[in-house]
């Protein structure tokens, strides 16, 4: 479970969050809807421990984050621009955090085939990350993100911009894996069809 | 598509721009920069090291009214120093940068000679100098116009405060008191160092001087790549913080001392060790495959003549080759012309100049 | 904004046609044939013999001295690049009051005349370190730290920050980040920077001779004083020519290992953040009062040897700034306001030919695959030739007319700009590389043919590189690096020929307007650096 509690943060003299407490149950996907510059990308990045706020609690599973730096955390994130790395390819990327927790090779190997049957992408390890279409990009970001079974997954816009053909596909099958991962997920989006169609909840702000 | 000719002036706008700058800086520069081509008839180019003066000093004025008289310009051009002057001057034998090159020393003048960079010209003055200097080359390819002495310098406060006795002689050098105090120069990179060599091989003979630096050796000589390194950092009685209060240098280094320094002294804080000096005669001559032959042998004679051999000392630090000159107050009180300095043939340097420097690497640097 | 299908994808290079291909090859191409490789080309013909170069290679005394340039090389490579990548990262990373003025300061000693500021630096050492190898080390790492932080600098700023983050949240501490993702992304641009660095210290003249003094010799060395000191050009043209074709097969190689390893990075500018946490904040602090202090030090020590009249502090020097005469009747022979003047106007000329070639040349590297690879090697080995080599080929080659140019003023910002033209060329790459391929596309549908969307749309992403890339040609400019000192001035004295000058008189006064001049030479440097980038970067 994921739990956010009166979380406040200021840039300058710009109130951006105000006291912000929701919480979302394990398995459950909340989508936070609102319009662009509310807040909602810098949200993301205080649950994830890349900023910190002025004030109010992170917690997961009942244990209090707040202070935990980001690599601790153990919390996927999908960025909108998906910021694979282009140095390796795509089991290099997928498999990057299962390396950070010290997995074997042979196991490394086994979760990488696995994700990418989860995202419908098998037998797409050895392919360069410059020759993925943007689909395909964010599948791959979304199955690096799933790898090392994050405490909570976060998505920023995973559906803005692209086409409208990619993105009804997209959102199809983003569900699909959603439902299937199980894991505890806040996306913020400013379309409200993505928010009613992804999410259990949605939180709105302005 | 659009049209071919719309497409041709934005494709190459910035390269117009680029253009257009470069344009600007030629022009801007043009406006400031001498004429370099010696095109006119009726201008000499006098090739020389970076140590002349381009300007300003009484040396230029003398050129200035050279200039007056006989209608001739005379543009300074600075070669680098001696070394790379004398090779730029062999590789542009016959197709020379200038019409005149003045510096060329004695230990170089014999290579010179071989690789044909002269014209041979008897000067009109010719009586009027120096005749151990003249008679060093016996068909006039080029012309002595001034002399030196490599020496040993000494800081006068260190001996004296020290109650040392200063060294009387290069077998000096090697005495126990002495160990530890001079700084010498790499003869395969300095000119005073080489000259220095030379004077312990004049001394000792072609089959002791080898023996000579090994005890230099032992008495730990300090040896520098340059004259600028040995004299400023090195030695004591320069400007510099050096340890060594013995440095090889030149007689006239005490005149420049005392001149130099702010405000002026009339006694030297350094003095000269005159049974150590070597004597560097400098040349100037006329460049094969100039197209001025006579105005250059008008610029010969006024370069030995009175009126610019008397501006020499004080600004180049040497004495002038014509004799009868009168010299500054300065020069008489800080140094005296050694009569009895070291000498070798120029044609003997030549020959055995590479072997001499090989040999002292082997002693002294290995 | 992101392409659809991975089944079309459109290679705009392929599209431009090869007339304009060829010319964007031709007019660099001839510009480097005609002042590098025809000057080189004449004085190896004129002075080497089978014999002379057998004989070199044989010649025991001249293995070893190879070797240790070699091994100086190496080592001085490896210390910069190691002491410089931080402050590269950090430079390009952060924002703080005050980092454009330290990235200016870092490219100072750049382009400082080598032997003045070496002079500087040995009153600096304590003595056990005089004439040793590791002196040489510290003061070339002093030099050419500006390398790695300009290039790296540049190389990280590619790397976008999201990929930094997802770093961290996949697990990975920052130091984890550094290695594992940041260190594979710069491997580019560190092995361009440690070309360029090895090309410069195995090429060190000034630096070898003063601070490792006499029994300490570089090729480089030797060649010249066999060529000007000795009178063996010969032999130092056969000297000269091995060194050129081993750093020629050095750099071959690393064009090859490098292409191989290069990651097309699809982003735009960085951004750059302030630093947030105590640590963050820890490590720009130490970075920038490391390279105050490293590198102001020795230049600190220049300035003030400008002040110190025999042994005395005296403002002397710099009263008389702007004259010859220092008393009546009494002149150092040189004008150094004029040679200021002399030094900006050269500065001027590089510059713009620097950056017209260079960019020129960047974009037939850019366009043509094989045959850019070939040019972008040729405009290095200027670096890897020895300065008497080049200078004396320019001396021999253009003496008769219709090109009897050597004793023109405009040869010497040209000679200036062959070392500078790599630099550009490098940079710029890096820009032209980093291009998302649906541009191209984008501006094809709006009715634009390959070559003007490459010139519109990728030249006016040029101005923070060129800006950065004019920079750094003006840095060398005024430096006069290699073959340019060698070049005869006829009253056209620029600072370095005038510090030179100056240095090598007799007297207190002369030397101490030298390092007068070298000093208003260092700050020259870092105003016009300075404000350069401070308009683009």
């Amino acid at each position: 479970m994921l739990s956010v509690n009166k979380v406040t943060k200021s840039f300058e003299t710009n109130l951006v969050l105000d006291e912000l407490s929701f919480e979302v149950p394990s398995g459950e996907t909340l989508a936070v809807l609102g319009p662009s510059g509310c807040g909602k990308s810098t949200l993301l990045k205080i649950i994830a421990g890349l900023i910190s706020p002025d004030q109010g609690k992170i917690e997961l599973n009942n244990v209090d984050v707040t202070k935990v730096p980001t690599h601790k955390r153990n919390i996927g994130f999908v960025f909108q621009d998906n910021q694979l790395f282009p140095h390796l390819n795509v089991s290099g990327n997928i498999e990057f955090g299962l390396k950070m927790l010290g997995w074997k090779k042979r196991l490394r190997q086994v979760r990488v085939a696995e994700l990418l049957d989860l995202v419908g992408l098998s037998g797409f390890e050895e392919r360069n990350i410059s020759e993925l279409s943007g689909g395909e990009a964010k599948r791959i970001a979304l199955a690096r993100s799933l790898a090392p079974t994050p405490k909570a997954l976060l998505l920023d816009e995973p559906l803005t911009g692209l086409d409208e053909e990619l993105h009804d596909q997209l959102m199809v099958d983003l569900n699909n894996i959603l439902n299937q991962s199980q894991t505890t997920t806040v996306l913020v989006t400013h379309d409200r069809s993505e928010a009613h169609n992804l999410a259990d909840k949605i939180l709105e702000m302005d | 598509m659009p049209a071919e000719g719309a497409l041709l002036r934005s494709k190459f706008r910035p390269l117009f721009l680029i253009v257009i700058l470069i344009v600007v800086a030629i022009l801007a520069t043009s406006c400031g920069t001498s004429d370099q081509s010696s095109s006119s008839s009726k201008t000499l180019t006098l090739v020389t090291y970076d140590s002349f003066p381009e300007k300003d000093t009484s040396l230029n004025e003398a050129l200035k009214s050279f200039e007056k008289e006989s209608g001739i310009k005379v543009k300074i051009a600075n070669a680098g120093d001696t070394g790379t002057m004398l090779s730029k001057a062999i590789l542009t034998a016959g197709n020379p940068e200038g019409d005149v090159i003045w510096g060329i020393d004695n230990a170089s003048i014999a290579l010179a000679i071989e690789e044909e960079i002269f014209q041979p010209y008897k000067t009109k003055n010719f009586e009027k100098i120096n005749t151990n200097l003249s008679n060093i080359l016996k068909d006039n390819e080029a012309t002595p116009v001034d002399y030196g002495d490599v020496c040993i310098n000494y800081d006068i406060e260190y001996f004296a405060s020290n109650k040392l006795e200063v060294p009387q002689s290069l077998s000096d050098l090697t005495k126990p008191e002495y160990k530890g105090l001079l700084a010498v120069q790499n003869p395969a990179s300095s000119s005073p160092g080489l000259a220095f060599l030379m004077a312990t091989i004049v001394e000792f003979g072609e089959d002791n001087w080898q023996e000579f630096w090994k005890d230099l050796k032992e008495n730990n000589v300090e040896v520098g790549e340059s004259w600028d390194d040995t004299y400023y950092q090195s030695f004591s009685g320069s400007s510099g913080d050096g340890q060594y209060p013995l440095v090889v240098s030149y007689s006239t280094s005490p005149v420049a001392e005392a001149l130099f320094s702010e405000p002026p002294v009339e006694i030297s804080p350094t003095g000269n060790i005159d049974s150590t000096c070597f004597r560097q005669v400098e040349f100037a001559g006329i460049l094969k495959g100039t197209e001025k032959t006579k105005q250059a042998q008008q610029l010969i004679d006024f370069l030995v003549s009175e009126k610019f051999q008397k501006e020499i000392p004080l600004n180049l630090f040497v004495y002038p080759a014509a004799e009868n000159i009168e010299l500054d107050r300065a020069f008489t009180k800080n140094s005296r012309i050694i009569e009895n300095s070291y000498q070798i043939d120029p044609k003997l340097i030549e020959e055995n100049r590479k072997d001499w420097i090989e040999t002292w690497t082997q002693i002294v640097l290995r | 904004m992101d392409t659809d299908s991975s089944a079309i994808k459109i290679d705009t290079k392929n599209q431009i046609s090869s007339e304009v291909r060829f010319t964007f090859l031709l007019i660099p191409a001839a510009f480097l044939a005609l002042f590098f490789t025809f000057p080189v080309f004449k004085i190896f013909s004129k002075v080497l013999s089978i014999n002379g170069v057998l004989e070199t290679l044989t010649d025991e005394q001249i293995l070893k001295i190879g070797l240790f340039t070699i091994s100086q090389a190496l080592l001085s490579t490896f210390a910069t690049l190691f002491l410089g990548v931080i402050p590269a990262i950090v430079l390009s990373k952060y924002e703080f009051r005050g980092r454009r003025a330290i990235g200016a300061l870092v490219l100072i000693p750049f382009m400082l005349p080598t032997v003045v500021a070496a002079s500087a630096f040995v009153a600096l050492l304590p003595e056990k370190l005089h004439n040793t190898l590791a002196a040489i080390i510290i003061v070339h790492i002093f030099f050419n730290i500006a390398v790695v932080v300009r290039i790296v600098g540049l190389a990280f700023a590619q790397i976008p920050k999201g990929i930094e983050q997802s770093a961290q949240t996949l697990g990975a501490s920052s130091i984890e980040t550094f290695f594992k993702v940041h260190f594979r992304l710069l491997t580019s641009a560190l092995i361009s920077s440690a070309v360029v660095i090895f090309l410069f210290t195995f090429t060190s003249f000034g630096v070898i001779q003063v601070i490792g003094g006499p029994t300490n010799s570089t090729l480089e060395v030797e060649v010249a004083r066999n060529a000007l000191v000795l009178g063996d050009v010969s032999k130092a043209a056969a000297i000269s020519v091995i060194q050129l074709i081993f750093l020629s097969a050095v750099l071959g190689m690393s064009f090859y290992y490098s292409k191989r390893n290069n990651v097309i990075l699809k982003s735009e500018d960085q951004v750059r953040s302030r630093p947030e946490s105590l640590r963050e904040k820890f490590l720009v602090a130490s970075v920038v009062s490391a390279i105050i202090v490293a590198i102001s030090i020795p230049i600190i020590a220049l300035i003030s040897s400008s002040f110190r009249l025999g042994g005395d502090w005296s403002l002397f020097a710099w009263r008389n700034w702007n004259a010859s005469e220092i008393r009546p009747g009494l002149s150092t022979g040189v004008d150094p306001m004029s040679s200021i003047v002399t030094s900006i106007q050269f500065m001027m000329a590089s510059v713009a030919i620097t950056l017209a070639i260079g960019l020129i040349a960047s974009i037939a590297i850019f366009i043509n695959g094989r045959a850019g690879k070939i040019l972008d090697l040729g405009f290095a080995l200027p670096l890897a030739t020895s300065g008497v080599t080049l200078g004396f080929g320019i001396l021999i080659s253009f003496s008769y007319s219709p090109i009897d140019w050597r004793s023109n003023w405009w040869i010497i910002p040209v000679g200036h700009s062959l070392i500078a033209i790599p630099f550009v060329i490098r940079i710029l790459l890096l820009k032209l590389r980093v291009r998302p391929s649906t541009w191209p596309q984008a501006a094809a549908t709006l009715g634009a043919s390959p070559i003007r969307s490459l010139w519109t749309i990728d030249i006016a992403r040029m101005r923070a590189p060129l800006a950065i890339g004019a920079g750094v040609a003006a840095a060398i400019s005024l430096g006069e690096f290699g073959a340019t000192t060698l070049l005869t001035r006829t009253g056209t004295e620029s600072m370095p020929i005038a510090i030179g000058n100056l240095v090598s008189q007799t007297g207190d006064i002369p030397r101490a307007q030298g390092f007068m001049l070298a000093s208003i030479l260092a700050v020259v440097t870092g105003i016009v650096v300075f404000s350069i980038e401070y308009k683009n970067a």
